[in-house]
């Protein structure tokens, strides 16, 4: 039971030391974060004392940072100065198209690494695997932001009117792919190695069984050990590929909030960013402990 | 060493002499103006531009080439502070007491949890957007390489753990040697050639990391002249549909990214462990914070 705490406790450390983190980068901008409101013609007269005495920005720090942590667990993520709006529901609204992005990305980027990494298994130095890796490595090359410009100059050359979606998702997929292909390629020759797989393949038993009943199980730890990391990764190739394709997710808020100095949407973005990680990676954790009796004996 | 090594490192630094020597090497200064050939395709008339100009008119190979300085000298100098100060720290936690090991490696584990480009723009957001280009190149060289010191921290800190133990060390203390002489000629260089090939792996993350931040506006901005900044103007439709000679920068990024041993043609996930003299169970655990 304490090696599952373990990991949970973990991430509520991560979670309260972010909650610090983004309360600091609120407080640490010259004056408070009202200073700036005169230039916001969204926001209305009242709006700006009443906020003041919401927030006690007359108060010391310490009442502040209370306030802060208080709001963010009762929902109240602070104000949108821009936009003259509770920064939760927009920022809510932001990260389910991101996650959707995400996602969907993630598990094209997984199923083409896979796919080709199965494909060239029997042929490690085969014309595939050779053709496959320089690409792979020509991709990590290319910073993510000429990815996006390529895809959406790609997509609208093929139909102008096409939605952000479509670019955004192709320039994530093909960014994310020589990370995972890497790692599967790894794996799988680690995977390969291991005595049960070896016999199981000796044996003689079906290709398809060998590949999805030995192979990928054997695979998994080491699989889902990177994608933990690399959730964090995309969340940040996710974010240059929002700004260039106006992809309406987490991303172009959180640039657009640093351009007008809207410092609650800038700690909620980082906030809820860190959040979105750090169960992710919480959710891996507890994957692969499920799966690899190893990892609950030697941690 | 194999003549294909040898050659791909002359390549690197014929292409990094290129950008340091961008001044002497520029056809046009990259500032100037040429209206009356704004947005033109590489050509060769008089005045001759061999990959073309902006919608300034400003020639975008001489662009390019200062563009190169900038980027890289931020990216090196970004890794160099991250190595220098994550270094110090790392051997620090490595060496003290307990109390100290643990509240500095719990810091930089909230910093390495933290998603990075989230992190770097909200910290961005903290400092004044509107400064000179001087002062936004230092500041962001200064921001990236703060921010980045997590993965010299661990490496440091592993080393200077792993020497602790080690049995020189041992018989050094039985002799009598003081914390201060095992620190300086034990414990530091033992973390010297691992934080040396991590320097390495670095600068490829922070010349991204630059050129992303430029790229978005929130790094150096114009006047000066970075990859970023060039290629910022493609985020304009018109000219992304219109200009590709606009694409000039991602050709030399890419060529020096691809030369170098940690990130292009001989991408090894096991470089740095080798590199670093690390024991085999500790190899794949040291991953770069970069973009």
């Amino acid at each position: 039971m304490k090696a599952w705490l373990a990991p949970v406790g973990s991430v509520l450390t991560t979670w309260l030391g972010a909650v610090l983190v983004t309360f600091m980068l609120v407080e640490a901008a010259p004056g408070d974060f009202l200073s700036e409101a005169q230039w916001h013609a969204a926001l209305a007269p009242d709006t700006v004392s009443l906020l003041r005495e919401r927030y006690g920005l007359d108060q010391p720090w310490p009442e502040r940072a209370w306030r802060w942590m208080r709001g963010l667990v009762s929902g109240d993520w602070g104000h949108s100065l821009s936009r003259d709006l509770p920064v939760w529901p927009l920022l809510r609204e932001r990260a389910m198209q991101t996650l959707q992005l995400a996602l969907v990305a993630q598990l094209i980027a997984w199923s083409a690494a896979l796919a080709l990494g199965f494909v060239a298994l029997d042929r490690p130095r085969g014309a595939l695997a050779h053709a496959t890796r320089a690409v792979a490595v020509l991709l990590l090359c290319i910073p993510e932001v000429v990815l996006a410009l390529v895809a959406v100059l790609l997509l609208t050359s093929i139909d102008g009117g096409t939605a952000p979606f479509w670019p955004a998702l192709l320039a994530l997929s093909v960014a994310t792919f020589p990370g995972t292909w890497l790692q599967v390629t790894t794996a799988l020759a680690e995977a390969q190695r291991l005595p049960f797989v070896e016999a199981a393949a000796t044996q003689g038993v079906r290709r398809g069984t060998w590949l999805l009943g030995y192979l990928l199980p054997a695979m998994a730890p080491a699989l889902l050990g990177y994608a933990s990391v690399s959730f964090g990764n995309l969340l940040g190739v996710s974010l240059l590929v929002e700004c260039v394709t106006a992809y309406p997710g987490l991303g172009p808020l959180l640039v657009d909030a640093v351009l007008a100095r809207d410092l609650h949407v800038v700690a909620g973005a980082v906030l809820l960013s860190t959040l979105l990680w750090s169960s992710g990676t919480l959710l891996a954790d507890l994957v692969q402990r499920a799966v690899d009796p190893r990892q609950r004996l030697t941690r | 060493m194999s003549a294909a090594v040898t050659w791909r490192r002359v390549a690197l630094l014929v292409l990094v002499a290129t950008f340091v020597l961008a001044p002497a090497l520029s056809p046009h200064d990259p500032a100037e103006q040429f209206r009356d050939h704004a947005s033109r395709p590489p050509s060769c008339g008089s005045p001759c531009f061999p990959l073309g100009t902006d919608e300034l008119g400003r020639d975008v190979l001489s662009r390019t080439l200062h563009g190169g300085q900038l980027s890289l000298s931020a990216g090196v100098g970004a890794a160099s502070l991250a190595v220098l100060l994550g270094g110090l720290l790392g051997a620090l936690a490595g060496a003290a007491r307990r109390w100290l090991d643990l509240a500095l490696s719990r810091v930089v584990d909230l910093l390495l949890a933290l998603p990075w480009i989230y992190l770097l723009i909200g910290v961005r957001a903290a400092l004044p957007l509107s400064v000179p280009s001087d002062r936004a190149y230092l500041l962001t060289m200064a921001l990236l390489g703060v921010l980045g010191i997590g993965a010299p921290f661990r490496q440091a800190r592993q080393a200077v753990r792993a020497a602790r133990a080690s049995e020189p060390v041992h018989a050094a203390r039985g002799l009598g040697a003081s914390e201060r002489y095992l620190l300086t000629q034990h414990l530091l260089p033992a973390a010297v050639p691992g934080l040396a090939a991590l320097w390495l792996m670095l600068v490829p993350g922070f010349v991204l990391a630059e050129v992303a931040l430029s790229f978005l506006g929130l790094g150096i901005g114009e006047p000066a002249v970075s990859w970023g900044t060039v290629l910022a103007q493609l985020r304009d439709y018109p000219v992304l549909v219109s200009q590709w000679w606009m694409f000039a920068p991602v050709l030399a990024l890419v060529a020096f990214l691809a030369l170098l041993p940690v990130r292009g043609w001989s991408h090894d996930p096991g470089w740095l462990a080798r590199r670093a003299r690390l024991p085999a169970t500790d190899r794949g655990t040291h991953a770069a914070p970069a973009s």
